[in-house]
C-alpha cells in the first residue's frame, strides 16, 4: 500500500496534514488488528482477512466518506491558521506604525486621499455620466437628428415629412414621437408665462410613463377640438389645486381652450434636449398637417428602439433611409443621426468627465507612488532586521506577508480616513459645481464607484507591499533581494515617476485654466456687464402688426423714461438666449450657395442698449419708412460670406418664409457671440422690427447703476404698456454670459486641486528619496569631506543629482500630455495641449519644486561630520 | 447478522463511544472490541460507522486523538476524551438516566382492571 503512496502526497505530507493518508492508515490498522485478533483464535490469514471485511460494511464508501470530511477539516483549520498568521502580521505592522507615528501619518493620509479623492470623482461621474435616466428601458431612447452635410452641422431639427417617412419605415424603432416646444401666456391675476410641448400621441409610449391621472392622447383624441392637453402635476397643483374633478373637462388656459386628459406622475420628469431645456409643464398634441409640412425643419425627435436594436443600429438605419429616395429632397445635402437620449443629455461633458477621471487616477497613481516609496525606506531601515530573519529561517511566505501586511495596515487605517473624503467629496461637488451640470442632484457616493476604489486599495496594498521586492535586480531569493534593496535604484525611480505624474496633471490644470482665462477674454461683441434683459409678448397673439408695432414703440418710449435705465431696446432673441431662427441669405439674385445665418428681429435702439459697435454704415432709422426692400443690417461674418467688397447698399434675400424677405444692407455690426464665448459667432441678419413685427420680443435695457434697480424698471414700463402682460425670462446677461462656461470652471478648478495636491505628494516623494540617498551615502559624503571637497560643493552634488532624476521625469511626463493630446484638444478652448509655454513652465515649475524638496537633505549632506562618519565604521 | 440493538436507538453510538473512552484512551479497534465484550456482544457495533462517527466527534471537539506505533509497528491512531467530550457525556448520561426512569414508570404503571 505505501509503495502505491504517490510522490506528491509525501510532499505534501512534508509540509503539512494529509487526512486522507490518515484515514488510510487508521483503517489499515483496524483490518490489521482485527485479523490478528481472529486469527489468534484460530481462523487461517484468509479466513479472518475475508471475515474481517465481512463486518465490516461498504468499505469504499466509508472510506471516501472519512476522505471527504478530512480534507473539508483540513481547508478549514488552513484557513484559520493562514487567518491566525494573517492577524499576527497584522498587528506587529500596526503596532511597528504606531512607533513611528508621523511615517503613519503621512502614509496613512496619503493613500486615503488617493483614494477619497477618486472614490469621490467616479461616484459624480457615475451619478452625471453613467447612471440610466429616469425612464424604463432608458437605454432604449434615442434621439434623431438631420445633419446638413456640406455645413457638417449635425444635430439639426427635423422637418415633418423626415419624421413622417421614419415613422412609417423605420423598423429600428416600436415607436417615434415628434415635439414642439409650446408655451401658455396667462394673463389673469397670476401672469406668467408656462413652458410646454406639443408632442405625437406616441410620445407617452416612448417616455413610457403614462399619465397618473386620466390618460394621454391618441391620434384620434389628437384631432378632437378642444384640444387634449396631459398637465405636469406641478401645473395641475398651481392651476387647479389638484381638483382631480377638472379630468375630461374643458378649461380656457392663457388664450386657449383644451380638455384636460390627464395628469402625470409629480416624479416625471420630462427628458430634456435641444431647445426642450426648460422643462415641460403640460402636453398637448402635435398633428403634422399640409400647413407644418412646408414649414422646414422644426422638430425634435425621439425614439424607443424595439428591444435588440442599439443606437449604433438605429443610427445606421436612418442614415441608410436618408441616402435613399423618400425622406430628403436635397439628398446629397442631408442626411440623419440617431443619438441615445443619455448621450444627447450628457454631450459635451463626457470628454470633460473623462479627462476628470485620468486626472483623478493620475493622482491616486501619485499617491500610491508616494507611500510605496515611503514604505520603500521603512523596509531599507530594516534591511539587517529581514536579513536576520532570513537567516534564521523565516520562509518566502512568511516575509511576503509580513510585507504585506505593513502596507495592509496602511491600506487598512486609511479606510475609514478615504470613506470620510469621499462623502465630503461628493458632497462638496453637489454643493460647490455649477447648478448647469445636467443631473448634479443625482449624485451620491455610488456602489459600484466604492467598488472600483475596493480593488484599487487591494491593488496598492499589493504594490506598495512589494516594492521593495519589486525594486531587485535579482530574483534568486527573497534573502538577496533584501540586501539588494539597499544599493537598488528604487529610490531614483518612484520620485522620478511621481514627477512626471505630477507634471502631466500640472500642464492640465494650467491649460484647462488658460483655456478659461481665454474664454473670459473673448469678447462676446456686447456690453454684457450692465444688460438686464426679460422677455414678454407686447400685444396678444392674433394682434395685427400694426398693433404689435405700437406696442413695441409705446413701450421703447417708457422704457427711455426710466430714469435708471441709461437706453433699451426690442430684439427677438437676446444673446445667449438661443432660440433663434436660422436660415440661408444670398446676394439678391446671384445663385450663391446661401449663407446659414441667424435671423434677429430688433429695434434701432436695441444696437446701442446692447454695445454693439458699428463697422459700416448705419443701423435701422425707425423713421425708415415700411419699404419694398427694407433696411437690413448684417454682421461682420456674414459680410465676409457673402463676400461682397462694399456690403453696405447691396441687396440681400433672406430666406425667411414664404415671402422671402428681400431687403437692403444699411450697415455691418460687430459680431456677436450669441451662444457664448466658447462658440464662433455665425453669420447673422438683422431685420427691423417694424418690417416683421414678431410678438414676443426680448427687452433689453442697459443699467445705469444698478441692474436689479434696471429690472424693476423694465416691470413698470411693461405694466405701464399694458398691466396684464407677463415678464419671463428676466436675466441678467452678464450671469448667462458666465454660466456658459460654467463646466470649463469647474473642469479648471478640479483639475488645480488635482495639480496642487499632486505637487505637495511629489515634492514629498523626491524629499524621501534625496533624504535616503544621502544618508546611504553618508560615509562617501564623509570621505569626500575629508578629501577637501567643500560642503557647498557636497550640497550641490546632491541637488544636482535630483535635478538628474528629475529630468527623465518630466520628460515622461511630457510624454503623458503628447499622449493624452487628443483628448485634451476636446476639452480646452484656444489654446492647444502642446502649448510650448505651458509645457515649459510646468517643467521648470517641477524642477524647482524638486530642487527645493531636496534642499534640506542636501543642506544635511554637506553638514556631514568626517571624523564622525568615519568613526561609524 | 442479528438485528443490532444500536440501530433502534440514534445517537447512540457517540454516547457508548463517549462512555468507552472514559476508560481511556483507545482506538478504534478497541473501542469497537470494547463496546461488543462489555455488552456481551448485545451491542456489536457495525465496525464501518464507527470511524465516521469518530471523526465526527472528533471534528466537534469532543475528542483528541494522537498518533502513536503499535506493536507491530503500524501507526495507530489514538482517541482520548476532551472537556468538551467529558461534558457531553455527563450530559447524555443525566438525559439516558430521565428517559430510563421515565420509560421505567410507564413500563411498570399497569392498567387498571375494572
Amino acid at each position: 500500500m505505501r509503495s502505491e503512496e504517490p510522490r506528491w502526497r509525501r510532499y505534501l505530507r512534508f509540509w503539512g496534514r494529509d487526512s486522507a493518508r490518515d484515514a488510510d492508515d487508521e483503517l489499515d490498522f483496524h483490518f490489521a488488528a482485527h485479523v490478528a485478533d481472529l486469527m489468534q483464535r484460530g481462523m487461517t490469514r484468509s479466513e479472518a482477512e475475508s471475515s474481517a471485511r465481512g463486518v465490516f460494511g461498504d468499505v469504499t464508501a466509508i472510506r471516501a466518506e472519512l476522505h471527504e470530511r478530512g480534507a473539508h477539516r483540513d481547508a478549514r483549520l488552513a484557513r484559520v491558521e493562514h487567518l491566525r498568521l494573517v492577524l499576527a502580521d497584522l498587528r506587529i505592522a500596526v503596532r511597528t506604525l504606531a512607533r513611528r507615528p508621523a511615517y503613519a501619518a503621512a502614509a496613512v493620509s496619503t493613500l486615503a486621499l488617493g483614494v477619497g479623492a477618486a472614490t469621490a470623482v467616479f461616484s459624480v461621474l457615475d451619478g452625471v455620466l453613467l447612471q440610466p435616466l429616469p425612464y424604463p428601458d432608458a437605454g432604449r431612447l434615442v434621439v434623431l437628428w438631420e445633419r446638413n452635410v456640406p455645413r457638417a452641422r449635425a444635430r439639426n431639427v427635423v422637418s415633418v415629412p423626415a419624421f413622417e417617412t421614419w415613422r412609417e419605415q423605420s423598423t429600428s424603432f416600436v415607436a417615434l414621437a415628434g415635439l414642439v416646444p409650446d408655451r401658455i401666456t396667462f394673463t389673469d391675476r397670476n401672469p406668467e408665462r408656462v413652458y410646454g410641448a406639443a408632442v405625437s400621441p406616441e410620445w407617452f409610449e416612448v417616455v413610457g410613463v403614462a399619465p397618473r391621472l386620466g390618460r394621454g392622447f391618441t391620434a384620434a383624441d389628437a384631432v378632437q377640438q378642444p384640444q387634449p392637453i396631459v398637465l405636469s402635476d406641478g401645473l395641475f397643483r398651481d392651476r387647479f389645486g389638484g381638483d382631480e374633478s377638472v379630468i375630461g373637462r374643458t378649461v380656457v388656459l392663457g388664450e386657449r381652450s383644451v380638455r384636460v386628459s390627464g395628469v402625470m406622475p409629480a416624479v416625471f420628469e420630462p427628458p430634456s434636449f435641444g431647445w426642450l431645456e426648460d422643462g415641460q409643464r403640460y402636453w398637448v398634441p402635435f398633428v403634422p398637417d399640409p400647413d407644418n409640412r412646408q414649414w422646414g425643419r422644426f422638430l425634435l425627435v425621439l425614439g424607443r428602439l424595439r428591444a435588440g436594436t442599439t443606437p449604433a443600429g438605429a443610427d445606421a438605419e436612418v442614415e441608410r433611409m436618408a441616402a435613399g429616395p423618400g425622406v430628403f429632397d436635397e439628398r446629397d445635402e442631408w442626411s440623419a443621426d440617431a443619438v441615445g437620449l443619455i448621450e444627447e443629455v450628457t454631450g459635451d461633458m463626457r470628454a470633460q468627465g473623462l479627462a476628470v477621471a485620468l486626472a483623478v487616477a493620475l493622482l491616486l497613481l501619485i499617491a500610491i507612488t508616494n507611500v510605496a516609496g515611503v514604505v520603500l525606506v521603512r523596509v531599507r531601515g530594516r534591511a539587517d532586521e529581514l536579513r536576520m530573519r532570513v537567516a534564521l529561517g523565516a520562509s518566502r511566505g512568511s516575509l511576503l506577508r509580513q510585507l504585506l501586511a505593513e502596507s495592509g495596515a496602511i491600506a487598512l487605517c486609511s479606510l475609514p480616513l478615504a470613506v470620510l473624503l469621499t462623502f465630503a467629496g461628493v458632497y462638496g461637488a453637489r454643493r460647490l459645481l455649477p447648478p448647469e451640470l445636467p443631473r448634479l442632484d443625482e449624485i451620491g457616493v455610488s456602489w459600484p464607484a466604492i467598488a472600483l476604489c475596493a480593488v484599487v486599495l487591494v491593488i496598492a496594498t499589493i504594490v506598495i507591499g512589494l516594492a521593495p521586492l519589486v525594486m531587485r535586480r535579482d530574483r534568486a531569493s527573497v534573502a538577496v533581494s533584501t540586501a539588494r534593496v539597499v544599493r537598488g535604484p528604487g529610490m531614483g525611480v518612484l520620485p522620478a515617476v511621481e514627477i512626471a505624474l505630477a507634471l502631466t496633471l500640472t500642464v492640465t490644470a494650467l491649460l484647462a485654466t488658460r483655456s478659461v482665462l481665454n474664454a473670459r477674454a473673448v469678447d462676446p461683441g456686447f456690453d454684457a456687464g450692465v444688460l438686464v434683459a426679460a422677455r414678454l409678448s407686447l400685444t396678444s397673439d392674433d394682434a395685427s402688426g400694426d398693433a404689435r408695432r405700437l406696442a413695441a414703440s409705446r413701450l421703447e418710449r417708457l422704457l427711455a423714461a426710466e430714469p435708471s435705465i441709461d437706453a433699451a431696446g426690442l430684439v427677438s432673441f437676446r444673446p445667449m438666449y438661443a432660440g433663434n431662427p436660422a436660415t440661408g441669405v444670398l446676394l439678391h439674385g446671384s445663385d450663391m450657395e446661401p449663407v446659414v445665418s441667424d435671423v434677429l428681429v430688433a429695434t434701432a435702439a436695441y444696437f446701442p442698449a446692447a454695445g454693439i459697435d458699428v463697422v459700416e454704415g448705419r443701423t435701422f432709422a425707425d423713421a425708415d419708412p415700411v419699404q419694398v426692400a427694407p433696411p437690413v443690417v448684417i454682421n461682420r461674418t456674414l459680410a465676409r460670406q457673402l463676400g461682397v467688397a462694399n456690403a453696405v447698399g447691396a441687396r440681400i434675400t433672406v430666406r425667411l418664409n414664404d415671402p422671402f424677405v428681400e431687403g437692403t444692407v444699411v450697415g455691418v455690426v460687430e459680431d456677436v457671440r450669441l451662444s457664448g464665448p466658447l462658440v464662433e459667432p455665425r453669420a447673422t441678419v438683422y431685420i427691423r422690427h417694424a418690417d416683421w413685427p414678431v410678438n414676443t420680443v426680448d427687452v433689453v435695457a442697459r443699467a445705469r447703476t444698478s441692474k436689479a434697480r434696471a429690472a424693476v424698471a423694465i416691470r413698470s414700463a411693461v405694466r405701464g404698456l399694458d398691466p396684464r402682460l407677463a415678464l419671463w425670462d428676466e436675466m441678467d446677461v452678464e450671469r448667462t454670459l458666465h454660466s456658459a462656461t460654467a463646466r470649463e470652471r469647474s473642469l479648471a478648478a478640479v483639475l488645480s486641486v488635482f495639480s496642487v495636491v499632486a505637487l505637495l505628494l511629489a515634492a514629498a516623494g523626491v524629499y524621501a528619496g534625496a533624504a535616503v540617498r544621502a544618508a546611504a551615502r553618508r560615509r562617501e559624503l564623509g570621505v569626500r569631506l575629508a578629501l577637501g571637497a567643500t560642503p557647498l560643493r557636497l550640497g550641490s552634488r546632491v541637488l544636482g543629482e535630483t535635478a538628474l532624476m528629475a529630468l527623465p521625469g518630466v520628460l515622461a511626463g511630457i510624454a503623458i500630455v503628447l499622449a493624452g493630446s487628443a483628448l485634451l484638444r476636446r476639452v480646452l478652448f484656444g489654446i492647444a495641449p502642446t502649448d510650448a509655454p505651458t509645457l515649459a513652465a510646468a517643467a521648470v515649475l517641477l524642477i524647482v519644486v524638486s530642487l527645493l524638496a531636496s534642499l534640506l537633505p542636501a543642506w544635511r549632506a554637506s553638514r556631514t561630520e568626517p571624523g564622525a562618519v568615519l568613526r561609524m565604521e | 447478522m442479528p438485528r443490532n440493538v444500536i440501530d433502534a436507538v440514534q445517537g447512540t453510538l457517540e454516547f457508548l463511544v463517549l462512555k468507552t473512552l472514559s476508560w481511556g484512551p483507545m482506538h478504534g479497534y478497541a473501542i469497537g472490541r470494547w463496546i461488543f465484550e462489555v455488552t456481551n456482544a448485545e451491542l456489536d457495533v457495525e465496525q464501518g460507522t464507527l470511524y465516521p462517527a469518530l471523526h465526527r466527534m472528533e471534528d466537534r471537539g469532543w475528542l483528541l486523538s494522537s498518533w502513536q506505533l503499535s506493536d507491530t509497528g503500524r501507526r495507530a491512531k489514538v482517541y482520548r476524551l476532551s472537556a468538551a467530550g467529558r461534558r457531553e457525556l455527563a450530559a447524555r448520561l443525566a438525559d439516558w438516566k430521565r428517559m430510563v426512569a421515565a420509560v421505567d414508570r410507564l413500563l411498570v404503571t399497569a392498567p387498571e382492571r375494572g
